[in-house]
């Protein structure tokens, strides 16, 4: 059953790269211009790259910069689709035990566009200089061996290179072999004065904790998001400011296709797989 | 709230948490692949309050969430 849920999760995998990628070569993707939480965006990123974490763990953790606003205005969907292939990548080349950090820092701020630095470090199996030029063409992969031990279609990074370029910025990596990578990127976007950031009216929280006042310290989602402890993870702040969701769901696909588009509609949601699970989470809140 | 769920399914959750929390504003929506004459009843009965069936379609998903927000503010 496993395998064949793989198979067909890879499958939909590259079906959905080659028609992105051909919408992107034909300039017919469109882009949303919504305000998105970019903190809770992360934590999807993380949620959803969680699976490819290996048996015995990958350390995985994000940092946003305390200057970077809380709410953004773009296209959180596109913008998630170029991390979670960065940190796919990462997780994907790196060996058990190692980490995987997302760091994230203003860059340029004019009157009402602010750039970031996205970074995402690994201490995979790095890349050599030869590659690292080729990586951003379609259908690159390091060797052609490369594509049986790791898997990957070899069209992400291509499409996120695109993607990035729509968002105004630029996408690169550094690397050396054996000693892991950093693959960054630059991306543009709207944002709003933290004083209106705040959407207070209209929220209707079910229950769970009010929202934290963190804007002077760093937000960090960590420690590791490993195989056994991520449905467990429960994450200190809200990071998007609407009620609180539960997902149930024992399908990992169909969890994986509902915590995308609740992201899409701007929920950020947990995930269980029964209803043992379900009692336990509901028992958490406060 | 899928309905299949091996260990305890979604029924048997939700009649739990209704036992458990009866005046909490907990909001549980159903998911299920089976769209069977009965089965939206069986979900309500059990205690759920609104009804989803697979495949989740992102239009149906954002139209449960609007009934949601209602009800909640309904409920204020």
């Amino acid at each position: 059953m496993a395998t064949i849920r793989r198979s067909g999760e890879l499958l939909l995998t590259i079906i959905n790269e080659i028609l992105d990628f051909s919408k992107v070569e034909a300039g017919k993707l469109a882009f949303e211009n919504s305000d998105f939480d970019l903190r809770g965006t992360l934590q999807s990123c993380l949620e959803l790259s969680a699976g490819a974490v290996p048996q015995g763990g990958v350390d995985l953790s994000v940092e946003v910069h305390a200057a970077v606003p809380h709410c953004l205005v773009g296209d959180a969907g596109r913008l998630q689709q170029v991390i979670t292939n960065l940190l796919g990548n990462a997780i994907r080349f790196t060996e058990p035990g190692g980490s995987v950090r997302i760091r994230v820092h203003p860059r340029e701020k004019a009157e009402d566009r602010m750039f970031l630095l996205f970074e995402i470090e690994d201490t995979g199996i790095g890349i050599d200089a030869e590659t690292q030029e080729r990586l951003f063409e379609p259908f690159i992969q390091a060797d052609s061996s490369t594509t049986r031990k790791y898997g990957g279609t070899g069209l992400g990074l291509a499409i996120s290179r695109r993607l990035v370029e729509m968002m105004g910025g630029e996408i690169g990596v550094e690397s050396e072999p054996g000693k892991g990578s950093v693959s960054h990127f630059t991306a543009g976007f709207g944002y709003r004065p933290e004083a209106e950031a705040d959407p207070g009216s209209g929220s209707i929280a079910l229950r769970g904790p009010p929202p934290s006042e963190s804007g002077e310290r760093n937000f960090q989602i960590s420690p590791s998001l490993s195989r056994k402890s991520r449905r467990e993870n429960v994450l200190p702040e809200n990071p998007v400011q609407r009620p609180k969701l539960l997902l149930a769901e024992d399908n990992p696909v169909n969890q994986k296709v509902a915590l995308l588009q609740l992201r899409k509609l701007g929920y950020a949601a947990d995930a269980v797989a029964n209803g043992v699970e379900v009692l336990a989470a509901v028992e958490q809140i406060p | 709230m899928d309905c299949q769920m091996p260990e305890l399914d979604g029924y048997g959750a939700s009649q739990r948490l209704r036992q458990r929390y009866p005046d909490s504003g907990l909001y549980i929506i159903a998911l299920t692949a089976s769209a069977m004459v009965g089965d939206r009843e069986r979900c309500l009965a059990a205690g759920m309050d609104d009804y989803l069936t697979k495949p989740l379609r992102a239009t149906d998903l954002e139209d449960a969430l609007q009934r949601w927000q209602k009800a909640c503010t309904h409920f204020n």
